[in-house]
């Protein structure tokens, strides 16, 4: 039995490396290249405890929604291990592996196409309790009818059909889905995505009481930062498949040690905030996973790069207790300040990569 | 209406009042025809039966039973189709043809639609190997001249409709698994799988409950091709001869009878061949008229 | 390419009365309803609101592209004083791509797959200018330099499957300004593109607006992105425009109970430990199918009365004065 205690780890995921193979053109495969792999995730190591809800942020190209489906397994790792509790989930096989599933589920993005158009909204919330034998055919409507009403619909909701919904009622049924089967984690892979500006916000807070009520571990995948504010206790911050920063929310946002936090930062369009500035904080573009910038991956765009980004990935550091940043200007490892001292590759160990 | 009176003061032109009329009539009539459209394929495809099975009742004469003193009779009010070089009654024997051709052009569409649905399904659904394989299969199929193929079968089963059944739907299943493929692979994505594969859903459950019944509806459209172009397909194998033998009536050999008397006894080959395009207009018509309501550009080419 | 502004007295643009219908099962539903709208030369002027609230049929009427079945039912369209509705195909293929230019939400949207990015934009210069065959070429690549893509000569060949997302869009931004039009027309230009790149995109449309003097009409369903780059804001709600002024009134004070709820609704930044519940509005986005009488947002206003029936629907002041359509907001 996992333990519930506040603070409890309850999904560990550790070194995650994940890559997707890349079709060769004729003359690549003629020339015998080596299959190129798209690596979308790079030693990525997150940890949601019991109570806490994890905000992982990211642009497209960050791995955040394969992370998603790596961590439910819907895709397999090429290394690293994920845990709930104790069990790794990906040497699990079969039974082990199906009696797994409900402890874990997903919110996705979309409202339009999460919801089979062919079934109830009954028969959609029921059937992942029913296919696991954690409801009776009898017990059916009485569960749906207490999730839907903890989800915020009606009970007579339950007979109508996904196109009679709109996209925020859709998101609830979603939403009712994925508790169905009492789950420790929820997931939500940009679940607010998709609907307008005013029903986000109902959808927030219903996640946010939902975790209060349930005590859930909910790990948010989201590219908006003012999402995160609002309903993360922690937050990571990824970019091209590797963590940049991590940490507790008000300390990633406010006292932000990574170019890129600071960048989608002032980035984000504010309504009352100053009007567009003339230079936007990030230049240029996400470069291609497949040409990979040398060093630390971020230098390309970063404002603050220095000779050092572009020959060596930065390490980890622990800028203040849980507060982890990956940047040789705002988190220079050790004390040394880099202006001051130069790179001593014998000294210090063979840190190169 | 969607209009309020409430939220317009009173001058409102008359040009803006004329506009909203047409726009909302060309609504409705664009519905209505193609409604129109679809009860006119079904009238016919329901009629013809109908009145086939009412068939001795009419008093036109019996389909199989010469006449010799009533050759080549144009068409007349006892003979609304003239009679043919036997004599027998053409109308007669059109009606007593009816629940065959409907039969083989029905079971072999069923059977190949079974069939192909769901190969086509897993293959879409799984993909790898067992895509490649069958859809290589298909491509043959496809590209093969279907006439011989179907016409292999019936030398296999010898002469009779067996070959033809069997022939038809061994045939027929390629274009409902492309089609359902097709569609697979665009439904697989969707996240509904996702969700089911996350709660734990096995691969047949998902295949049962959420994938296959939403791919079904191109194949609809499907089904009424083959429909038509299985019931051609009869009627050219019989006209050839290799389907049924005389003096079972069956529309294509009908029309083969009245070949060598085209011109002088038009109305032996003529009439017949038209209730098999008017039946082959009537699956044509549901078919459009379905595709035009779920919105695919199918049309069926006959 | 700089816009002579001090002149005309007159507004650069004047929506007025305009009302787009679309045949629907339910008979005509109205996708805009007399809207109204001004724009003067060198301002921008933001649509913004959410699914469903007309702002894309509104734009794209004014360049008589209404998308079909719809239809421009009544109202009327002043450029430079002279109305656009009625006019010829061609009077409008004239003014089309050369004094009103538009952007689209899909980034590849302008751009020809099988033409190289050369060959697409000079021909603008060629043809719709008259330029000769190498003053187009070099034209063509310091545009593609100051809309800020790297090494213009070489990227000049590339095709547009070749560039990034954020790429295609400033190639068409670049394609749009080429002509030096006079108003700019933007359909969600950055709702495709990440928050990084939308920043680098609203802040080039910013300086080519600065720099050339024109107009620009921007539609977006984020507040935030109209907030940061337009003069004036029109919040439209249920194909009715119901709130209309400057950005800082109506940012600092809102006169429409919709607009309050956006404003409200608006996911800030919590400058402490301590996590809020946000402020919502009920209720889903309206269906234009089946509106009450009088005011669309009575159903989920928190301040609907009774009398919210019987609301003409009009702006109180017109612009450019900031006006609303809500009669019980005070002032």
């Amino acid at each position: 039995m996992p333990d519930f205690r506040d603070g409890a780890p309850l999904l560990v995921a550790e070194h995650v490396v994940k890559s997707f193979p890349i079709r060769r053109s004729l003359s690549q495969f003629a020339q015998r290249r080596p299959r190129q792999r798209l690596i979308a995730l790079d030693d990525v190591s997150i940890n949601l405890k019991a109570g806490q809800v994890l905000g992982i942020v990211g642009e497209s190209g960050s791995g955040k929604s394969t992370l998603a489906y790596c961590l439910v397994r819907l895709l397999d790792l090429d290394s690293g291990t994920v845990r709930i509790g104790s069990e790794d989930i990906h040497a699990l096989r079969g039974d082990a592996l199906r009696a797994l599933r409900p402890r874990m589920q997903i919110v996705f993005q979309d409202p339009y196409s999460s919801l089979n158009p062919r079934l109830t909204v009954k028969r959609t919330v029921a059937e992942p309790a029913r296919v696991h034998n954690l409801v009776s055919r009898s017990g059916e409507s009485a569960m749906v009818g207490d999730l839907l009403e903890r989800c915020g619909l009606r009970r007579q909701d339950a007979a109508r059909y996904p196109r009679q919904l709109s996209g925020g009622q859709r998101q609830r049924v979603a939403i009712a889905r994925a508790l169905a089967t009492s789950p420790e984690i929820l997931i939500a892979d940009e679940a607010v995505s998709a609907l307008d500006v005013s029903v986000q916000a109902q959808i927030l807070n219903l996640f946010a009481e939902l975790q209060e009520d349930l005590g859930l571990g909910i790990i948010f995948i989201t590219h908006q930062l003012a999402v995160i504010s609002h309903l993360a206790t922690d937050v990571v911050v990824l970019y091209l498949g590797r963590i940049m920063e991590s940490g507790p929310t008000h300390a990633v946002l406010s006292e932000s040690s990574h170019p890129y936090t600071l960048g989608l930062l002032q980035a984000q369009p504010m309504v009352r905030g100053p009007r567009i500035q003339r230079r936007p904080a990030l230049r240029g573009e996400l470069p291609s996973s497949l040409a990979m910038p040398s060093g630390c991956r971020f230098h390309t765009r970063c404002p603050l790069a220095e000779p050092i980004c572009a020959e060596v990935d930065p390490p980890p550091v622990e800028v203040r207790p849980g507060h982890m940043s990956r940047c040789h200007v705002l988190a220079p490892s050790s004390s040394r300040p880099l202006s001051t001292r130069p790179v001593d590759h014998e000294r210090q160990g063979d840190t190169r990569i | 209406m969607a209009v309020t009176e409430a939220a317009w003061p009173s001058a409102r032109s008359g040009e803006y009042l004329r506009r909203i009329e047409r726009l909302r009539r060309r609504a409705t009539a664009e519905r209505r025809w193609s409604t129109f459209s679809m009860w006119i394929g079904v009238g016919i495809v329901v009629l013809v039966p109908a009145i086939s099975a009412l068939g001795p009742l009419l008093g036109f004469g019996h389909p199989n039973a010469p006449n010799f003193s009533a050759i080549l009779v144009p068409p007349s009010l006892a003979h609304p189709f003239g009679t043919d070089a036997l004599g027998r009654d053409v109308l007669s024997r059109v009606l007593a043809a009816t629940p065959l051709d409907y039969e083989v052009g029905g079971i072999t569409t069923l059977v190949a639609g079974v069939i192909g649905v769901m190969l086509g399904g897993i293959a879409g659904y799984f993909g790898g190997a067992l895509d490649a394989v069958i859809m290589r299969i298909v491509d043959v199929l496809i590209a093969f001249p279907f006439m011989i193929f179907v016409m292999a079968f019936v030398a296999v089963f010898g002469p009779g409709l067996t070959g033809i059944y069997v022939g038809l739907t061994a045939f027929g299943w390629a274009f409902f698994a492309r089609v359902t493929r097709a569609e697979m692979l665009v439904v697989r994505e969707r996240q509904y799988i996702a969700a089911a594969r996350t709660a734990g859903l096995s691969s047949s459950r998902i295949l049962r409950v959420h994938a296959l019944p939403n791919v079904l509806r191109p194949n609809f459209v499907v089904a009424m091709a083959t429909m038509v172009w299985n019931i051609l397909t009869l009627a050219a194998l019989s006209y050839l001869g290799l389907g049924v033998q005389p003096p079972t009536p069956e529309w294509g050999s009908i029309v083969a009878g009245g070949q060598t008397i085209m011109f002088s006894a038009w109305w032996v080959s003529t009439l017949p061949g038209l209730i098999i395009v008017l039946v082959g207009v009537g699956f044509s018509l549901i078919g459009d008229s379905v595709a035009d309501r779920f919105g695919y550009d199918f049309r069926i080419t006959v | 390419m700089v816009v002579d502004t001090n002149v005309k007295a007159t507004n650069l643009l004047e929506v007025r009365e305009l009302t787009v219908g679309f045949p629907s099962r339910r008979g005509v539903v109205l996708a805009a309803n007399r809207v109204n709208l001004s724009l003067s030369y060198s301002r921008t002027l933001g649509l913004v609101g959410e699914s469903g609230c007309g702002k894309s049929v509104t734009l794209r009427s004014v360049i008589a592209m209404v998308p079909k079945p719809g239809e421009i039912l009544s109202g009327e369209v002043l450029w430079d004083g002279r109305d656009l509705i009625g006019r010829s195909s061609r009077e409008m293929r004239a003014i089309r791509g050369r004094e009103i230019t538009m952007i689209f939400q899909d980034p590849g949207a302008s751009l020809n797959p099988v033409y190289s990015l050369g060959v697409q934009i000079s021909e603008i210069f060629r043809v719709r200018l008259g330029f000769s065959r190498k003053d187009a070429y070099d034209r063509t690549v310091d545009l593609l330099r100051s809309v800020g893509i790297p090494s213009p000569a070489e990227r000049i060949r590339n095709y547009p499957h070749q560039l990034s997302g954020g790429m295609r869009q400033r190639v068409m931004i670049a394609m749009a300004v080429a002509p030096g039009p006079r108003l700019l027309l933007a359909d969600e230009p950055t709702t495709a593109v990440d928050v990084t790149i939308q920043e680098q995109i609203l802040s080039l449309l910013t300086e080519l607006q600065q720099e050339s003097g024109m107009a620009m009409l921007l539609v977006s369903h984020d507040l935030g992105v109209i907030s940061q780059t337009c003069d004036d804001i029109a919040v439209m709600y249920a194909g009715y425009v119901v709130e209309c002024g400057s950005r800082d009134e109506i940012v600092s004070s809102p006169r429409h109970p919709y607009t309050r709820a956006l404003l409200a609704a608006e996911l800030v930044f919590e400058p402490s430990e301590h996590r809020s519940r946000l402020e919502t509005i009920g209720g889903q986005p309206p269906d234009l199918g089946d509106l009450p009488p009088g005011c669309p947002f009575q159903q989920r206003c928190p301040h609907a009365k009774q009398e919210c029936s019987d609301v003409p629907m009009v702006l109180d002041r017109p612009a450019p004065e900031h006006g609303s359509t809500c009669p019980f907001m005070g002032v």
